[in-house]
């Protein structure tokens, strides 16, 4: 169970007094008027949590790779998808055509149903597909 | 369902929680504050949320911002809960920022009443 120690904006410096013992019982958390502002955990435990977020990091490049990889296969594949199958949409999964329908949402369902949910790319074949509008949005580049 | 306009905007703004629901894993979800944005045609969804419940992007949209500039988004489709009603599963676009912005395409399913007058707004499912 988490322990509660509040600071007080009158005291010049903060004097704790933290074991092994304590953190066993959970985190220390510190307040600043009646808010939680630091938790206090134990090292170990906060190399677990280092270890585990530049796992997830890892984790989301590798997928930011595989997304660009199908995109590009997409645009590879571009000229023969217009003879074939303009007007509809196209998932590209492992560089390859895998399945194509009319509807998007229909389509990327089935395609994670078939091949797990894993970084695929979905497109409409259009030369020039439609641009929607986010006017209380700034578009950065 | 009635709601307070967020005085943290100036002017205050439409705003409330949405949920956010992983498309293939159940009880995989997480909760953002959204502003109600009926001049967006698409859901703008925070990137955060996106990781948050590991979403990958299934594709890409080009969109325009209000200053005429265009950008392609990663989109990803999700089912969205807004209100305790669960859309069915559709498209959204995501973007780093740290509020969700639900488009006409999520609105549409609902009756909005804007009472700026009193800083507040009705949303229901008819």
């Amino acid at each position: 169970m988490a322990k509660t120690v509040s600071l007080k904006e009158t005291q010049a410096t903060y004097s704790l007094s933290v074991n092994k013992t304590d953190l066993a019982q959970g985190p220390l958390i510190l307040e600043h008027e009646g808010e939680p502002v630091v938790a206090l955990v134990p090292i170990a435990e906060y190399r677990e949590f280092e270890a585990w977020r530049e796992r997830k990091a890892r984790t989301r490049a590798g997928s930011d790779e595989a997304f660009e990889r199908e995109r590009a296969a997409f645009e590879r594949l571009k000229p023969e998808l217009l003879k074939a199958h303009r007007g509809k949409f196209v998932a590209v999964v492992n560089e390859q055509v895998a399945d194509v329908d009319t509807d998007r949402v229909k389509l990327v369902l089935r395609v994670y149903d078939r091949f797990g949910y894993r970084p695929i790319y979905v497109q409409l074949v259009e030369e020039h597909p439609p641009r929607l509008r986010l006017p209380s949005v700034w578009i950065t580049r | 369902m009635i709601f307070h306009y967020d005085p943290g905007f100036s002017p205050p703004a439409p705003v409330l929680e949405v949920i956010v629901h992983h498309p293939k894993t159940a009880g995989l979800e997480t909760r953002v504050r959204a502003q109600l944005d009926p001049g967006s045609d698409i859901t703008v969804l925070p990137e955060s949320a996106a990781h948050a419940i590991g979403l990958q992007y299934d594709g890409e949209l080009e969109v325009e911002g209000y200053d005429g500039l265009a950008a392609c988004l990663p989109l990803c489709v999700v089912t969205l809960e807004v209100i305790g009603e669960m859309l069915p599963p559709m498209n959204f676009v995501v973007m780093p920022r740290s509020l969700a912005l639900l488009g006409r395409d999520v609105l549409n399913y609902f009756i909005l009443t804007l009472n700026g007058k009193d800083l507040g707004f009705e949303l229901k499912d008819p």
